[in-house]
């Protein structure tokens, strides 16, 4: 069976949600199926510019087509057609005109998969909200499986995403709120559907001590692993965090891992760390007492998944139904809805070094319930296998 | 079976949150968590809102207004406010005035000098915490400039390490091809000599 991995940018450098999502999907199909990627050139999500060269290339063992982006995205006028398209009575072609510049805009990469439909048995794209899934789903929708990524973000709601989660043979969700999110908006129930999510890659090594050792952080610590953005939450956890220590007088610490695109406050007890290999960055895990996990917006949030791993609980945020759901289910993580819930939740989970300990594990047997790689695996497997019997 | 272990731990005393540490429930904890924030007593003016009567708890009659302390209570309390005026009139009948003048003045006097070392003092102390402010302030600039400093070599660090993976992943690239010209050059080589 030959199946065709559609995503807007990959390459092993480039560690956003979804694509990282797709490659590790990708690289592990390999095993079942004659897997091959088709992208862009681009390497930039925001203006989407070339950067790879065009045509065949080889990530990991994996066959890579890449194909031009016709335009690159100008930031300041896209910001202006989303503001007018999210504000406004717009018709369909206003979302069409939205969809061109939110991109990547290969016009290439869609002609190769209507030309070529029949040199693959499926393809599965990734993010519905990209000008590849949309165009894609529609040109091959017999052929189509979709792997959404979706967050509960105003763009979901837009006409043209309703018919779109109608169109694929059958939608892999990452989590059941996102189904529940999908499924109210359009209806789409008789779609074939599973919620699968991504399994995660934990080194073989990493020790939290060796990590307390070379940073030297002496107090306990809580971290934060990701983009430092506004849209993942970040400000208001710096001014929970801050108003946490100034109200209980805690020596707890609040470390940042990832790159910043938000100025972080001076404070001696906010730590950033910037970019840590893979193997540090477990390190730093493993030597926490909690994640944090301020974001609004997740479609799963891998590195909740890494916590569970790990045996770490998680505070997370709780207007994310996402999130909320994830703690719920796993029984491995506190939510907080605004400042009193987060003192008291991180008061608690500070004061209880035992309940830190159940959750962990609760954490942790949720983690190899379902997120296995064999079990995602299978999941693909079945999922496919049911599309044969329909046919 | 199960011996299911109901334990309780506690954040303030006077609050608890109750935990079944064998089978979590995270929504219980967190409906605990609701259950408690909204139980904070809030101040006296929260309780009281503007334009209600409040009355400070009596420490004879707590928790009541003179409207409820009944008709003996309010001729009392109207019988003390009558005679306030006249109590320095009574107390001058009851104490010797003398006595009780040259005391007051001797306890003036020492309050006086006291109230002068403490100025001098005060003013020591105000002039010190004057020059301790501005060292303060000249540290706290200095720290927010390592702060930018530091802030912007990490994210340095972090570029030049992406940039680093990038190279090295080139680099990987370049060899393959490298090695596969060689490969390629010595089939050539063979097929020019046959």
């Amino acid at each position: 069976m030959k199946v065709a991995f559609v995503c807007q940018r990959y390459g092993i450098e480039i560690s956003g949600g979804a694509e990282l999502h797709c490659r590790w999907i990708a690289e592990h199909m390999k095993k079942y199926w004659q897997v091959e990627v088709l992208t862009t050139r681009a390497v930039d999500y925001i203006t989407w510019k070339n950067h790879y060269p065009e045509g065949e290339d080889t990530v990991n063992g994996l066959p890579v087509k890449r194909f031009s982006v016709s335009r690159a995205r100008d930031p300041l006028k896209f910001g202006r057609i989303q503001k007018f398209i999210l504000e406004n009575e717009h018709s369909e072609k206003d979302e069409l005109n939205w969809l061109d510049e939110e991109g990547p805009c290969s016009a290439a990469l869609i002609d190769y998969i209507q030309g070529h439909q029949d040199d693959y048995d499926y393809f599965i794209f990734f993010s519905y909200r990209y000008y590849h899934s949309y165009w894609g789903i529609n040109a091959v929708s017999q052929k189509s499986i979709l792997v959404p990524t979706a967050e509960n973000d105003p763009i979901i709601h837009l006409n043209i995403f309703k018919e779109l989660f109608r169109k694929p043979q059958a939608i892999i969700y990452n989590s059941q709120e996102e189904r529940k999110m999908i499924q109210t908006i359009s209806h789409n129930q008789e779609v074939l559907g599973d919620v699968v999510g991504v399994g995660t890659e934990i080194p073989s090594q990493y020790s939290g001590q060796e990590f307390r050792e070379e940073h030297p952080i002496k107090s306990d610590y809580l971290i934060y692993i990701g983009r430092i953005d506004e849209n993942k939450g970040c400000h208001v956890l710096f001014d929970f965090f801050l108003r946490f220590k100034e109200e209980t007088r805690s020596d707890i610490k609040l470390v940042l891992v990832g790159s910043t695109i938000l100025k972080i406050p001076s404070h001696p007890d906010v730590i950033f760390l910037g970019y840590l290999s893979d193997e540090k960055k477990f390190s730093a895990l493993d030597g926490s007492l909690i994640l944090v996990m301020p974001s609004f917006y997740e479609s799963l949030s891998m590195v909740t998944l890494e916590a569970w791993a790990t045996e770490k609980p998680v505070l997370a945020n709780a207007r994310c139904d996402v999130l909320k759901g994830q703690c719920q289910r796993s029984q491995a993580g506190l939510y907080y809805d605004n400042y009193d819930e987060f003192k008291e939740s991180l008061g608690l989970l500070l004061s209880d070094p035992r309940l830190r300990r159940e959750m962990g594990k609760n954490g942790r047997t949720y983690f190899l319930g379902n997120y296995t790689w064999k079990i995602i695996e299978n999941k693909y497997l079945t999922v496919v296998e049911q599309l044969e019997k329909r046919k | 079976m199960v011996k299911k272990e109901r334990s309780q731990i506690s954040l303030n005393k006077e609050e608890e949150i109750k935990i079944d540490y064998e089978n979590i429930d995270v929504s219980d904890i967190m409906e605990q968590i609701k259950l408690r924030i909204a139980r904070k007593p809030p101040s006296a003016r929260e309780k009281f809102p503007r334009g209600e009567p409040y009355y400070e708890p009596s420490a004879y009659y707590p928790d009541k207004t003179p409207e409820d302390l009944g008709t003996k209570g309010k001729a009392r309390s109207l019988m003390l406010k009558l005679m306030r005026p006249f109590s320095p009139l009574i107390k001058l009948l009851i104490l010797p005035v003398y006595q009780e003048f040259r005391e007051t003045v001797l306890i003036l006097d020492r309050t006086n000098k006291r109230l002068d070392y403490l100025s001098s003092t005060i003013n020591e102390v105000d002039k010190t915490l004057h020059l301790v402010a501005e060292d303060l302030k000249k540290t706290m600039e200095y720290t927010k400039l390592l702060h930018t400093l530091s802030h912007n070599l990490v994210v340095e660090l972090s570029k030049l390490k992406i940039e680093e993976d990038n190279l090295k992943l080139k680099t990987r690239i370049m060899e393959k091809d490298f090695e596969q010209l060689g490969k390629r050059e010595k089939a050539l080589e063979k097929h020019f000599i046959k």
